[in-house]
């Protein structure tokens, strides 16, 4: 009598196959997956603030020039960067007589946004952008690199705005220029306390 | 244990304390440059951009915020503004300019809801604000600026001093249509620096002229090809293009030694709205001197070679030995 043959292995391999893409469907179906996009715009600010609100300059004695300095600290994320400009609030002349306002400081020749700056000499009040941690021109400013640096070039303020410092793409982070001012004045210069007031100015790029 | 070892001990111990201190305090200490404002005033968004007509209201909103540990007075203003030739440079100018009269100025057209806001430190507020477009504004751009200005604190007449003021601005850029028709339209020219480049970058100029009466923002792309295969894709980022001014984008392309042959740059750009399509290409060839010198080196060593042979070695025909 012939054993009978309960199972093929042609079946056995065929259940085993059929029985694999099940639980791969299975599984595959179980750990399903759903992507979800996350998206959000970032809007463009811009921050700003000086170190001080204002520049002492304490007495100065005729003939031996005093310097203060003002570091202004731009923080943006603007693509296409920004623009520092400065001005002076009154009409003639950046520092008049406290108590008599038609004396004045002589203003060294008003900064023009491209070449009126020169090295110190002289009396008058000028300024100079003396670093930036954003772009400096050294054409514009010269080569210094501190406040009472002799290679420093330095202008007058002007009486409307006018660019001093000009950053042409975004920063990753806060950036800042360092602006020095120096001043001397003639003998003749009546005595007293001399004040004024400067505006700086950051836009983005048009 | 000794006096000296007793003193080296203590003397460790105080390094070690002055160590720990230090740690504990400077950890505390944010960091300068982090991307945060440390003091001063913000204010978003930047821009704003709005298309209307004769006679419609546009609203927005500005965002202040203090990160001063003083409160701050902020005064608020529009002015106008034109853009230089090469709308690289802003003018601003208040309304009042007597040059300027004779156009319709923006500034003229916006209200605060409040002129004057006093944030306290941390506070952040939002200050709304209209433009009112007259019902009779001719078809144009018309372009202002939102003025945040801080003040600083008056003088005490007893002190030689500048004081400092600080003002911020948000760009305001209006399309208005009036009852004359709008043309929002342009041109192209692309130019290399040279037909024939030897040393990189080459350098392409893409010049965007806006020939109609109304800006438009765009952007594009070069893209640079040999063969019909392209090689680099370089962007020309999103920008604003003034009726009747030119902005011109600089595009550098870094070209390597086996890059050498003929090339096809191609720009193309677009505005937001699709009414301006612009395309336009060169043929330019890249020749890297590098390669030049790499060949001529390589010549020369040839030479040299031959040379050497020629004198250590004779060089006969097996047949006619």
């Amino acid at each position: 009598m012939k054993n009978k043959t309960l199972l093929r292995w042609s079946t056995l391999v065929f259940g085993v196959f059929v029985g694999g893409i099940v639980m791969i469907t299975v599984v595959q179906a179980a750990t399903k997956t759903e992507q979800v996009t996350l998206q959000l715009t970032v809007e463009e600010v811009l921050a700003m603030s000086v170190d001080s609100a204002s520049v002492n300059f304490g007495t100065l004695t005729p003939g031996t020039p005093v310097t203060g300095s003002t570091t202004v600290t731009v923080t943006t994320n603007a693509n296409g960067g920004y623009d520092l400009k400065v001005k002076r609030d009154d009409a003639d002349t950046t520092m008049d007589h406290t108590s008599l306002p038609s004396f004045n400081i002589t203003d060294k020749t008003a900064w023009d946004g491209s070449s009126s700056s020169a090295t110190w000499s002289g009396t008058g009040l000028g300024f100079s952008v003396y670093s930036s941690t954003a772009t400096k021109n050294t054409t514009w400013w010269g080569s210094g690199s501190a406040c009472d640096d002799s290679n420093n070039k330095y202008a007058g303020f002007p009486s409307s705005y006018v660019t001093i410092m000009d950053h042409d793409s975004y920063s990753a982070s806060s950036t800042t220029t360092s602006v020095c001012y120096k001043v001397d004045v003639p003998s003749t210069q009546r005595s007293g306390v001399y004040d004024g007031t400067i505006t700086y100015q950051a836009t983005s790029k048009p | 244990m000794t006096v000296d070892a007793i003193q080296r001990n203590v003397l460790w111990g105080i390094g070690v304390a002055l160590l720990a201190c230090a740690q504990v305090v400077f950890a505390q200490v944010p960091l300068e440059n982090d991307g945060v404002p440390h003091g001063g005033v913000q204010i978003s968004p930047l821009r704003f951009e709005a298309q209307l007509r004769g006679g419609e209201e546009y609203r927005g909103t500005l965002r202040l915020k203090n990160f001063d540990t003083e409160p701050q007075r902020v005064t608020l203003e529009a002015e106008n503004f034109i853009v230089t030739e090469d709308t690289e440079n802003i003018s601003f100018y208040p309304s009042n300019r007597a040059s300027h009269r004779s156009v319709p100025e923006v500034s003229e057209w916006v209200t605060f809801s409040s002129s004057q806001v006093v944030l306290q430190p941390g506070e952040a507020r939002e200050v709304p604000f209209t433009v009112r477009v007259p019902l009779e504004a001719p078809t144009g751009g018309y372009y202002g600026a939102l003025f945040a200005t801080i003040s600083a604190p008056p003088s005490d007449g007893e002190t030689s001093r500048i004081a400092i003021n600080t003002r911020m601005g948000a760009l305001l850029i209006l399309a208005v249509h009036g009852k004359e028709p709008a043309r929002v339209e342009g041109a192209m020219e692309l130019t290399p620096r040279r037909t024939v480049e030897f040393s990189a970058p080459a350098q392409f100029f893409v010049r965007i002229i806006n020939s109609g009466n109304l800006h438009f923002r765009g952007a594009g792309h070069v893209t640079i090809s040999r063969a019909g295969t392209t090689v680099a894709t370089l962007p020309l980022a999103s920008h604003v293009n003034y009726p009747g001014k030119v902005r011109t984008y600089t595009v550098p392309w870094k070209f390597r030694l086996w890059h050498a042959g003929p090339y096809t740059v191609t720009a193309q750009y677009e505005s937001l709205s699709g009414l301006v399509d612009l395309e336009q290409s060169v043929v330019v060839w890249i020749l890297p001197w590098t390669l030049f010198a790499l060949i001529g080196g390589l010549f020369i060593l040839l030479l040299f070679v031959v040379r050497y042979i020629r004198t250590h070695y004779t060089i006969t025909r097996r047949d006619s030995q």
